[in-house]
């Protein structure tokens, strides 16, 4: 979004400096398209970045391992992109790959303070990782926390304790809100201290979690709920019971939808429907199943224009993946091969 | 990821200079052809008469005193061409006959299916190559003899009274500090044998790796792979009177292993095995050639992951059977029923289940060179009846001269699979409603023996084809992941092997082996739309195997040559992701010395002479060139 805004100011400078300056900024590789994040399979680790141009429907696969000369060789949990870096997040290897955003050549690595690294966000001039952390002997996780670097120089600041299983993390307002996969509490870290300094009772199982605007951001719940929380109060505004709930979401800001992935399944485990349900952001109870497949395990919303729906078809994880495009009624558009086990989309 | 050598080592030409020698066979060279001829028949397992099949590989007549402490995965991949599965170096190895998936092929010991009940498969670096059993590798689907399991095939391991050396010590010593010894007891008098066999291996296992995924590809140490093993087997057989003999069985095995991790990954993990197998069987043979077989036997496997999850089961087998001859035909009926317990952190509760099977296998000989067999076996488990496997058979010795014999074989059978306790039980997802796995297969083969003077050739050509159906896939349901009786399979593919051996002086013989493996086994079922692994070759199924042994034998000094190619194959369903292709080859010289009464035996081995950087496994670095030290003593 914030890229966008930047390209558009930017049109009218260039336009003066085109005719007297002889170097002009070229659009990196990398600059206008779909990142996917492939996260491969846990045995083999072939975690890897797929880009996809819309406009030639033209899917790359290994991106990082064309521009860099080896393979990622991990699994790839997530991508967050800050400007001219972009992380991706290594899940079993505990690293995070700095890497240049135009052409995703590698920049530094991050290995200090991290054990299963999940999600980052950023506020300020600092990277916020969350981490499960170890597994201890009844397979519970206890230890989870989020890891706090310095944008500059990407040196460990400080770890912060969180409740079990802290996924994705919104930053808004001088806050950091970190989601919580196994328990009710959706925690508020003040970035200036670094500290937890409230909390939000919401529902079990948030996952994933975006901001609507300055003053509300929603999440899916695993224990099948959609919630919004205005962040001004910090307290919960909506909350829409949906069955099978899987934690995957992506809002339409634009149109004004919210698109999250759900799964049912008959009893004798025949079949499982996965389905994209269309929530919309004003009156939430509102929401309709707009497509149905099988093994859909990520999805993004196309920032600009049309406001299509980007879907990752994991092909439960046997093969390489399928990206596949709907508009916003559930009619397909377009489809495209990504790598092992797609999980999101990152709109550049 | 870094290439591997291909250097086609071209060996010693096999020539085949028969076509002179055919009709001469003088005196002199009769006691050698006998001898020759011997070898060949001695060593059959009592299944296989029933079985028409030509491709039987009986690994434990080829191998020499070095291969007695490597473990089983290692010594079939070194002498057939049949592709074992290793999960990163001295870890989990699972077999893959013809095509099928490693809990396709039923592992047999002394008449016990022991493939663990919760896994449905067996790990073959945990089995010794032990010299108190024999071992045969049946491809092909057999389950009207053996029962579930065997789709892709068998092995067969049976504890036979060998005539060996009474007591035997060998020792080796290897690269990464690896350490491996073998004590052998073997100890008779008029009515009691007893065969003992002790082993440990362990090794650090820290080989060096070149680490692609790191920019300059660094060498690195691989980390978190150690392991030791170790265990008793003992088998006593007693005579009972003229016509009767018990023989008891125990096999106990430990094993500690970490798990080699993915290059890069953060994973430590380790397992535990602990096996405690016991069987007795007693025979009667009766008059009019009758024999009954009453056998009892109790599989314990307990499985510990990261030290706190447990996994346990028990299995007791009671096995009535009976075998009778007459003039031109024979028949062995039988029960085998077997009680399963099963406990452990990832199953609600304790679980039992019963199964039981009935079979009647029948063999007629109408004429002197021409055997049918037909084989009817039902299973039953708690969900009602197994699919009924029948089988066919017909061996027919088309050509046969004194010297001379080549044999045809067809069979046609069904066979299936149970699905595994954990497909069953797994907490969650475990599903009781799932159906076993089932599939046909057509098999027809060729053999040939000719034997002169002085030289030996068996070769044998296969051809089969197979089809699966209701292959049981973990698929995604939701936030848990549960069995789906979901592919279809369509497998065909062709088995050669050649063998010549030449003995030139008394002490002296040259043995050249080769054998190739075609193997397409083809998904024919596609989740949805977008997926693209329809009509694609099953991953970590390679197309082609090949596998060349060059021996020779002077006196007391020994070599042997071993190269072994495995094609490319695909990690992934769609084939969209692909694992190079390789070869590995093996040295060996190895001496003996008679001292007195016993033998002294030293060998020296370069394995992977080529330091071929390989992987079986995506991300799971192999050793490269390493070396092992054997010293054997032998009374």
């Amino acid at each position: 979004m914030k890229i966008l805004q930047l390209l558009i100011l930017l049109i009218p400078i260039s336009l003066f400096t085109s005719c007297n300056n002889e170097d002009e900024v070229t659009p990196g590789k990398y600059d206008n398209g779909v990142l996917v994040v492939n996260e491969g399979n846990f045995l083999d680790a072939d975690g890897s970045v797929s880009f996809y141009n819309s406009e030639t429907a033209e899917a790359d696969q290994k991106i990082f391992e064309q521009e860099n000369g080896i393979p990622f060789s991990g699994l790839l949990q997530s991508i967050y992109v800050e400007g001219e870096l972009t992380f991706l997040v290594d899940n079993i290897g505990n690293r995070i790959e700095v890497v240049n955003s135009s052409d995703l050549k590698s920049i530094s690595i991050i290995n200090e303070g991290l054990n299963s690294p999940r999600y980052i966000t950023v506020s300020g001039s600092k990277i916020y990782v969350s981490n499960w952390g170890p597994f201890d002997e009844n397979f519970a996780l206890n230890e989870s926390f989020v890891a706090v670097y310095n944008l500059n120089g990407f040196e460990l600041l400080k770890t912060i304790p969180v409740p079990s299983g802290p996924e994705e993390l919104i930053s808004n307002g001088g806050n950091v809100f970190v989601s919580s996969l196994f328990t009710s509490t959706i925690s508020i870290i003040g970035t200036s201290s670094d500290q937890i300094n409230g909390n939000i009772e919401a529902e079990i199982g948030s996952s994933g979690m975006e901001l609507e605007n300055e003053s509300r951001f929603w999440a899916s719940c695993t224990s099948g709920r959609i919630i919004s929380i205005n962040t001004i109060e910090n307290t919960i505004e909506s909350n829409i019971p949906i069955d099978g709930l899987s934690g995957k979401l992506s809002i339409d800001i634009n149109n004004g939808y919210l698109y999250a992935l759900t799964s049912e399944f008959a009893p004798d485990f025949s079949f499982t429907d996965n389905a994209v349900v269309k929530v919309a952001l004003n009156t939430p109870s509102e929401n309709e199943t707009i497509y149905q497949g099988k093994n859909l395990y990520g999805i993004g919303v196309e920032p600009s224009g049309n406001g299509d729906i980007y879907i990752a078809n994991s092909n439960a994880f046997q093969g390489n993946g399928t990206g596949i495009i709907i508009d916003n009624s559930g009619t397909l558009i377009e489809s495209f091969s990504t790598g092992r086990g797609p999980n999101g989309f990152v709109f550049k | 990821m870094t290439k591997c050598k291909v250097t086609i080592f071209c060996g010693l030409l096999l020539g085949l200079t028969l076509a002179s020698k055919t009709s001469s066979g003088q005196s002199k060279s009769d006691s050698i052809r006998t001898q020759l001829l011997d070898e060949v028949t001695i060593q059959e397992n009592r299944y296989q008469k029933y079985i028409s099949a030509n491709s039987v590989q009986h690994i434990s007549k080829e191998l020499n005193f070095t291969d007695e402490l490597k473990s089983l995965n290692t010594i079939i991949s070194e002498q057939t061409a049949i592709y074992l599965k290793n999960y990163g170096s001295g870890m989990l190895s699972t077999i893959a006959l013809r095509g099928t998936t490693s809990s396709q092929t039923a592992t047999f010991w002394n008449g016990i299916n022991i493939n663990y009940p919760f896994l449905g498969q067996f790990d073959y670096s945990l089995a010794p190559s032990s010299p108190g059993a024999h071992v045969s590798v049946i491809p092909g689907g057999s389950s009207s003899v053996f029962g579930s399991d065997a789709i892709g095939g068998s092995v067969v391991m049976e504890s036979i009274p060998h005539s060996d050396e009474k007591v035997s010590f060998t020792q080796q010593f290897g690269s990464f500090t690896t350490l491996n010894s073998s004590l052998n007891l073997n100890l008779s008098s008029a009515k009691l044998q007893s065969v003992t066999n002790i082993y440990f291996n362990s090794s650090v296992n820290n080989f060096q790796f070149d680490n692609y995924t790191k920019p300059g590809t660094p060498t690195e140490q691989q980390e978190n792979a150690t392991y030791k093993r170790g265990g008793i087997i003992q088998d006593f057989y007693y005579s009972v009177g003229k016509s009767g003999q018990i023989k008891t069985n125990l096999w106990f095995n430990y094993a500690d292993r970490e798990i080699q991790p993915a290059i890069n990954s953060a994973s430590r993990d380790t397992q535990v095995d602990k096996n405690v197998r016991v069987n007795t069987s007693y025979t009667h043979f009766g008059k009019k050639g009758s024999i009954w077989n009453f056998q009892v036997a109790n599989i314990n496997d307990q499985l510990v992951y990261n030290k706190t999850q447990e996994t346990s089961s028990n299995q007791v087998n009671t096995i009535i059977e009976n075998e009778r001859e007459f003039n031109h035909w024979s028949f062995k009926g039988g029960w085998n029923s077997r009680f399963y317990t099963l406990s452990g952190d990832n199953y609600e509760s304790q679980i039992s289940e019963f199964r039981t099977d009935l079979y009647l296998l029948s063999i007629w000989t109408p004429a002197e060179s021409l055997t049918l067999n037909l084989n009817l076996r039902q299973s039953y488990y708690p969900e009602g009846a197994a699919p009924f496997t029948p089988s066919a058979g017909i061996n027919w010795d088309f050509h046969k001269r004194e010297f001379n014999v080549i044999t045809l074989k067809s069979q046609v059978s069904r066979n299936f699979r149970y699905p595994t306790l954990n497909d069953r039980y797994w907490n969650p997802g475990g599903n009781t409603s799932i159906k076993p796995e089932d599939g046909v297969t057509f098999e027809s083969s060729l053999h040939g023996e000719s034997s002169l003077s002085d030289q030996k050739i068996n070769w044998n050509l296969t051809f089969y084809r197979t089809w699966v159906n209701n292959m049981i896939v973990w698929l995604p349901q939701g936030s848990f992941w549960s069995p789906v009786n979901y592919r279809s399979v369509d497998i065909y593919g062709l088995e050669s092997s050649i063998d010549w051996t030449f003995h030139f002086q008394k002490y002296k013989f040259l043995k050249l082996k080769g054998a190739y493996n075609y193997t397409r086994s083809i998904n024919r079922s596609a989740i949805d739309e977008f997926d693209r692994s329809e009509n694609k070759q099953l991953p970590y199924t390679p197309i082609h195997n090949l596998n060349l042994i060059q021996s020779l034998q002077i006196k007391g000094w020994g070599l042997r040559i071993i190269e072994t190619f495995t094609g490319e194959q695909y990690s992934t369903t769609d084939n969209e992701e692909i694992l190079d292709h390789y070869l590995l080859i093996n040295l060996q010289i190895n001496k003996s010395i008679a001292v007195n009464n016993f033998k002294i035996l030293a060998g020296i081995e370069i394995n992977n002479l080529l330091d071929s950087q390989y992987q079986q496994l995506r991300n799971r670095p192999m050793p490269g060139r390493n070396y092992m030290f054997t010293l054997s003593f032998k009374l």
